[in-house]
């Protein structure tokens, strides 16, 4: 039996596993399935890797996003892996063909549920042989709607085609029956299938929301406690120009540095943007929610969003990017009472509406034309009718609402916010938390936010600046010369 | 990047000329009437300088351009440069870089080559402080080799002074600080993040869209400088970057062409599997892009059918209109006509007497 410490403590430099991380390696080192829900920074690309360095085997990944993919890659490269690749659609033709090629040369492959469903991708990675295939995001498999991949339902005869490797399924959040319904669409058997669901509970985050009055006065608020707050911070907003505008204005109104990041900008400005908030450069990235980053940052003290996410799942995810490091940190969400619009806008926005779906059924040479009509197709392959198929995108479309109508709740509880988060997961407050670092129902927390920060989020380190230097200085630093 | 600025140096204040093609021109889509357009409006040497670049559409830069007063429209979408128009753009040329350097944009694929540059430089500098331990930057699968293998080659303590040295050249060379200080930008290393377009415009107090310019004639004067450079140790980091000047396919017909002239456009398209249209096509690329010395234009074009087409040209060969012609000459063709169209534009640059519409 490999001793899983001597490898985290020799590959990783960790002397003691996240929870969770260890059951889960073991179950996969005795040969059993495993559907993992872990927090986000709970440590999910260690246990493949670590999976790979006891056994010598290749691990196929599928993921939804490629800037995950890169993001993931990224990470693997940085943790010391370099057979690592991704196949992702932004690969052009040659370099689909050269790394297909040389895929006997990769431990850990990358790629999305699009690119395996690829006839000639699939009959390559069947020559080869899988110790471990990884479905990452795995709630993809059950979530529905627009944003609904059909080639996930694919997976279970990927999995097939593959002779049934070892599978690990992982996400960050994930009730019962989206439990159940990962394990069903994979055509695996539920009872065969080991379930390690860690708590979604991050006790040192502390909870608080501010409803506004209007969108001015919430700049305002966001611009006081942007200046207030010590340490790191990442701000979402829902739309790039919004994350933009407010960049501007945290740059010209308080003391802090603030830059932008989201999908419209191209990769090598995102990772001069990264690299400036990992070096404290920059205090505050304002991101485009649903929006990964190649980086781990541990000391990241507040998240607050400018805008609400569409339902509770991803607030948890978003939030769940402060205080890796264990330290106290904060998660704020403003709201004013136009949000609420915004968000069902961008749900209504999303589908189609039903006389679109009866055109398209008409004329079906044109849904695949557009990748927004994917899901319309999927039913019109499967020879539903135009009627059912809108009938379906209500039910949806209508989950959606309810889901939104949650993280609404959650605005507006009374009680404590946590309590209120933890029920959507089934999951119970645990005893060890109390109200003296809960949320702001306990707490005065709004009255006393400079007394807060001061005993909470302020580590004493001054506040970093952008380094200041010309050019001769910057190539002498890059390439340590010391003139 | 923003179009607004490519838009404003390569219009005309003497022609109307078309935004679409302008961007077409740049962005290098390699079609008969693409090049021929690059012909007429003084453009080969920038054909595909933008290639793989992301650019916005034409009509809202246009429309914004017009509001501002730099561009006039006519009724068919056709843009003319206003006095306005050529103070701005004289200010704009003053600003950057030399705007000729653009052609190494054309003859190389410079963003490829500044990818794997930056990428170098930021392993070259961690490799400086001795760490192994970093997030690298996302590049492609053949950059990425290309890149590895020659820091293999050459990994020794000399390597970061020697890419310190070249650096250090190249930009003490530049005629503006602030272009050495953009160029700076783009790298990131051990402990240095670099800066994005939009905080170098910030900084400077100059419009994204220069910076944005500004970069690309930087990184294209940086190939350049390591193309000319004596040092065959770069090399390798060039590898596969050159685009040609023609397509091989058009190449291969024009030899053929050459190579035996009894063969006729028939006997050639049948020899070559292709239509006989796209014989047109290759010969007419070939007239366009070759050396005017190795076009032979008399047997492309005979005499006499130029001779009638001489006789009813307007001033303006370069905007005549097939339709208005082929009224007044029935039996001419589109190849030949266009020929005539090319000739005229190439032979007259050549002596002298019509370049220069970019002033
Ligand atoms: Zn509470």
């Amino acid at each position: 039996m490999v001793d899983l410490r001597v490898i985290l403590k020799q590959k990783f430099g960790f002397d003691h596993f996240r929870p969770g991380q260890q059951e889960i390696i073991k179950a996969l080192l005795n040969h059993e399935d495993v559907l993992a829900v872990l927090p986000t920074g709970g440590g999910k690309t260690l246990l493949y890797q670590l999976y790979a360095i006891a056994t010598h085997q290749r691990v196929i990944i599928v993921s939804p996003l490629i800037s995950l993919m890169q993001d993931q890659v990224s990470r693997l490269q940085y943790l010391g892996s370099k057979r690592v690749v991704a196949l992702t659609s932004a690969m052009d033709f040659s370099e689909r063909r050269t790394t297909l090629q040389h895929l006997e040369q990769y431990q850990f492959i990358y790629a999305s549920p699009e690119m395996l469903s690829n006839p000639q991708v699939s009959r390559r990675l069947q020559e080869l042989a899988v110790g471990l295939l990884v479905v990452d995001e795995a709630h993809c498999i059950s979530e529905w709607g627009p944003d609904f991949r059909p080639d996930y339902l694919k997976l279970g005869a990927v999995r097939k085609a593959l002779k049934q490797p070892l599978t690990l399924m992982m996400t960050a959040t994930a009730t019962q029956r989206t439990r159940n319904d990962i394990i069903d669409k994979m055509a695996m058997d539920r009872s065969a299938v080991t379930e390690i669901v860690m708590p979604v509970n991050r006790a040192n985050i502390f909870l608080s929301v501010a409803k506004c009055e209007n969108q001015p006065a919430k700049n305002q608020l966001l611009m006081t406690l942007v200046d207030q707050f010590s340490g790191a911070g990442i701000v979402y907003f829902s739309s790039k120009a919004a994350a933009e505008q407010l960049a501007d204005l945290i740059n010209a109104q308080t003391g802090k540095i603030a830059a932008a990041y989201h999908a419209g900008m191209d990769n090598p400005q995102r990772f001069r943007i990264q690299q400036q908030f990992m070096n404290g450069d920059v205090n505050v990235i304002c991101a485009t929610s649903a929006f990964g980053m190649g980086i781990d940052k541990n000391n990241v003290r507040f998240v607050i969003h400018y805008h609400m996410p569409g339902n509770v799942q991803n607030y948890m995810q978003e939030i769940g990017r402060a205080g890796r490091d264990s330290k106290p940190a904060v998660a704020v969400l403003l709201s004013e009472p136009n949000d609420q619009y915004l968000q069902q806008n961008l749900i209504e926005n999303n589908y189609p509406d039903d006389d679109t779906i009866r055109y398209l059924f008409k004329h079906p040479k044109q849904l695949a034309a557009n990748e927004a009509f994917r899901v319309i197709q999927y039913y019109y392959d499967r020879q539903q009718s135009a009627d059912q198929t809108i009938q379906q995108l209500q039910h949806y479309r209508q989950m959606r609402r309810a889901e939104l109508q949650k993280m609404i709740a959650y605005i507006d509880t009374v009680g404590c916010r946590r309590k209120f988060l933890l029920s959507v997961f089934d999951e119970p407050m645990s005893a060890e938390m109390n109200g003296s670092f809960c949320c702001d129902f306990h707490n005065p927390f709004w009255q006393e936010v400079a007394d807060f920060n001061h005993k909470y989020l302020d580590q004493g380190h001054d506040e970093s600046r952008f380094p200041q230097n010309d050019w001769r200085t910057t190539l002498n630093k890059l390439f340590l010369l010391k003139n | 990047m923003e179009l607004e600025p490519f838009l404003l140096i390569f219009t005309s204040s003497s022609a109307w000329r078309r935004p679409k093609a302008i961007k077409n021109i740049l962005i290098g889509r390699r079609t008969v009437s693409n090049l021929y357009w690059a012909l007429q409006y003084n453009m080969l040497d920038f054909f595909g300088a933008l290639h793989g670049i992301d650019l916005p559409d034409s009509i809202p830069s246009v429309a914004h351009m017009r509001r501002s007063g730099v561009l006039q429209v006519d009724d068919n979408q056709m843009v003319r440069r206003t006095k306005q128009g050529d103070a701005k753009r004289a200010f704009l040329l003053s600003e950057v870089p030399d705007m000729n350097d653009l052609k190494w944009a054309s003859r190389f694929e410079v963003g490829s080559f500044m990818t794997r540059f930056t990428f170098l430089v930021q392993v070259v500098s961690e490799y400086s402080y001795g760490n192994a331990h970093y997030y690298p930057q996302t590049v492609s699968f053949i950059d990425r080799q290309i890149v590895k293998r020659f820091f293999l080659a050459n990994k020794s303590t000399e390597l970061p002074k020697a890419v310190y040295q070249l650096l250090n050249d190249f930009l003490g060379g530049l005629r503006n600080d602030n272009f050495a200080e953009i160029m700076v930008s783009n790298f990131s290393g051990h402990r240095v993040a670099g800066r994005t377009d939009q905080q170098m415009a910030n900084q400077l107090g100059q419009p994204i869209g220069q910076i944005q310019l500004i970069n690309l004639l930087l990184s294209a004067q940086l190939l350049a400088f390591l193309v000319k450079s004596a040092s065959k140790q770069v090399t390798p980091l060039l590898q596969g970057l050159s685009k040609p000047v023609i397509s091989a396919s058009a190449l291969t017909t024009f030899q053929l062409f050459l190579k035996d002239p009894t063969l006729s456009y028939q006997q050639i398209a049948s020899r070559r599997h292709i239509k006989l249209t796209t014989v047109y096509e290759h010969l007419l690329e070939a007239a366009i892009v070759l050396p005017v010395a190795d076009v032979p234009f008399t047997r492309l074009l005979a005499p006499p059918t130029e001779q009638q087409l001489a006789a009813i040209a307007p001033d303006q060969v370069g905007n005549w209109a097939y339709q208005s012609l082929s009224k007044r000459l029935p039996g001419i063709s589109f190849f030949d006509f266009r020929l005539f169209q090319i000739k005229r534009a190439r032979v007259s640059a050549a002596t002298g007497k019509e370049g220069g519409q970019n002033g």
